[in-house]
């Protein structure tokens, strides 16, 4: 017998609710998303489309945003978007490099960590100047990159930290924790450890990455001391899956998130939580923290999904996929790595074909409704 | 009265209708990075017979055109090209680098127009002047046959140790010498071409020009 299928009644409320949900929901339903060209637009092209997957970010103090792609060919770029400036300027490309795996980001200068047929390698720079103005008059050159001798046995880096004076980058290879010097170049092999997952700085500005046995290792840089396993994983599913932090500007609770789309947060004692929330996909991506402690971040392959957990109400919210409706219409599926600018808003680098740089703004919380949150909990 | 708004598009105020009007199209540019913005005229020299106009844009890679005013709605726009070399569309160049200006009819009935040249590597290391400029540009006056459209490198403005690229506006004066007004480092000044006898003639500067 056939089942009877019941036909949609489109009068009903609940079906009309249903469907509401359904396609309203599919995209960023909170706050707003700008997808910006890897170009300054008008002016210049952008990076090609196949060597333009962002996936390195990182943000100088003034909100002067540098990063690096992956694809065909290894851009290192640095976008500007404060005031009339609204440009990103393609430093360069790095020859025999096809993968940008850390951006870092000093008083001066900055270092990238790429990967590629020429091998691991530290491509350092200056700093760009700030231009005054790009209201009709600019001047950029191409400066050029310096790479730093890398350690013997640096098959391929897997991620990069800059701690929190700027001077310095660490940095995880297949086999090693190294130190670099962001003005000089100068580099420090520090300890013997097999890189996996992203690095974190915690609240006292020591570098964290991920060790054996679920547990990570801690290296303190003014003590110059690295603590194997010292502190234990929480609970969770942390088999083989791309373990990423959430980024944030200057020190404060640290999250990630296991392979179930579990949140946890580590606090400056050294202590993780229990599981603060599931997201709606996995694996979890990029995850940023902006000033008021929110988090967010994007979750899923193929077409992830931006989620924001919110420790004032506990909660983890679906915010749907990205779309930038400003001056021009474009979906993001895939992010490589998020990084906190100047005033809260969230930079994604869109690791994809044709990447963009996304900035979001979240929406603003009303004082009001947080305070009522505030006395609700408190009640409870 | 017409202008430009700031995406290249002609905005046009109509006294009799006490309204705006936008261009249904987006003044020459390269379409392969640029979309029109800051395409705006940079300098307009009326041709003798006062049928059409020749402008350039305020914009890197800055475009000659003519324009018919008088033809359909909105007038018609002939793309004349662009008057710079060719460059790395992957690096921001300076409109104080690329540009084009000082457009001005000689007395030969030819169209006389400034466009810069510069060294394509120029880089953070290249010379500078006492400004922090590069010095490896110049200002090459080139002479464009209405008739044809054929254009030829006539001469380069020269200011010792400093670049001339960036000429703003040009004159003729009576007998048909030519001046160019030169931005650039301070003291600015103006270059006077004394033209050849066979290009000149008497009360060459007539129509005066009125606007611009």
């Amino acid at each position: 017998m056939k089942p009877i299928k019941k036909p949609l009644d489109w009068h009903d409320p609940e079906v009309r609710a249903l469907h509401d949900k359904i396609v309203h929901g599919s995209f960023i339903n909170e706050g707003t998303m700008v997808a910006f060209p890897m170009c300054f637009p008008g002016v210049t092209v952008p990076i090609i489309a196949d060597e333009s997957k962002v996936t390195a970010l990182d943000a100088t103090s003034e909100g002067v945003i540098y990063g690096g792609t992956s694809g065909k060919r290894v851009h290192l770029f640095v976008g500007m978007f404060r005031a009339d400036l609204g440009a990103v300027h393609d430093m360069g490309f790095v020859d025999g490099a096809d993968q940008c795996v850390g951006m870092s980001c000093g008083p001066a200068g900055v270092a990238a960590f790429v990967n590629g047929p020429a091998g691991a390698r530290i491509v350092c720079r200056e700093r760009e100047r700030t231009p005054f103005s790009l209201i009709q008059e600019w001047g950029f050159t191409r400066k050029p990159f310096r790479y730093p001798a890398v350690p013997a046995g640096a098959e391929r880096f897997v991620h990069a930290a800059t701690d929190p004076s700027g001077k310095r980058a660490f940095a995880t290879t297949l086999k090693q924790l190294i130190a670099v010097e962001i003005e000089t170049g100068a580099v420090e092999v520090l300890g013997e450890l097999r890189g996996t997952g992203r690095l974190a700085v915690d609240a006292h500005g020591a570098i964290l990455g991920f060790d054996e046995g679920d547990t990570l290792w801690r290296f303190d840089p003014a003590a110059r001391q690295l603590d194997r396993r010292a502190i234990a994983l929480p609970a969770g599913d942390w088999r083989g899956l791309p373990k990423i932090w959430a980024r944030r500007r200057g020190p404060g609770v640290l999250y990630i998130a296991d392979g179930k789309g579990d949140l946890f947060a580590l606090d400056a004692e050294g202590q993780f939580s229990g599981a603060l929330g599931r997201t709606r996909l996995t694996p979890v991506g990029p995850m940023a923290v902006t000033f008021d402690g929110r988090v967010f971040g994007f979750c899923g392959d193929e077409i992830s999904r931006m989620f924001c957990y919110d420790p004032e109400t506990g909660k983890v919210a679906d915010i749907g996929a990205a779309v930038s409706v400003i001056q021009r219409r474009r979906y993001g599926y895939v992010f490589g790595d998020a990084v906190v600018g100047h005033d809260g808003e969230i930079f994604f680098g869109e690791d994809d074909d044709s990447g963009h740089l996304w900035l979001y703004f979240p929406r603003i919380v009303e004082k009001t409704a947080k305070a009522a949150v505030k006395a609700r909990r408190r009640r409870a | 009265m017409t202008r430009l708004d700031d995406d290249g598009r002609l905005v046009r105020y109509d006294p009799e209708k006490d309204r705006l009007e936008t261009s249904p199209y987006i003044l020459p540019h390269d379409p392969t990075y640029q979309t029109g913005w800051h395409s705006v005229l940079y300098d307009v020299a009326p041709s003798p017979d006062g049928e059409c106009v020749y402008a350039s844009t305020w914009i890197a890679n800055p475009r000659l055109m003519r324009i018919w005013p008088n033809e359909g709605e909105w007038g018609r726009v002939e793309d004349l090209g662009p008057t710079t070399q060719p460059r790395d569309l992957t690096l921001p160049l300076s409109t104080f680098v690329d540009h084009c200006g000082g457009l001005v009819f000689g007395a030969d009935g030819m169209l006389y127009f400034c466009a810069s040249r510069w060294k394509e590597s120029e880089t953070a290391e290249s010379p500078r002047d006492a400004h922090g400029g590069p010095i490896n540009m110049w200002g090459i006056v080139y002479r464009l046959n209405p008739a044809t459209l054929e254009k030829e490198e006539v001469f380069e403005l020269k200011r010792p140790g400093q670049a001339a690229q960036y000429v703003s506006r040009a004159a003729i004066d009576h007998n048909g010498d030519l001046f160019f007004a030169h931005v650039g480092p301070r003291p600015v000044g103006i270059f006077r071409v004394a033209m050849p006898a066979d290009r000149k003639k008497p009360n060459a500067h007539l129509p005066i020009r009125m606007w611009g």
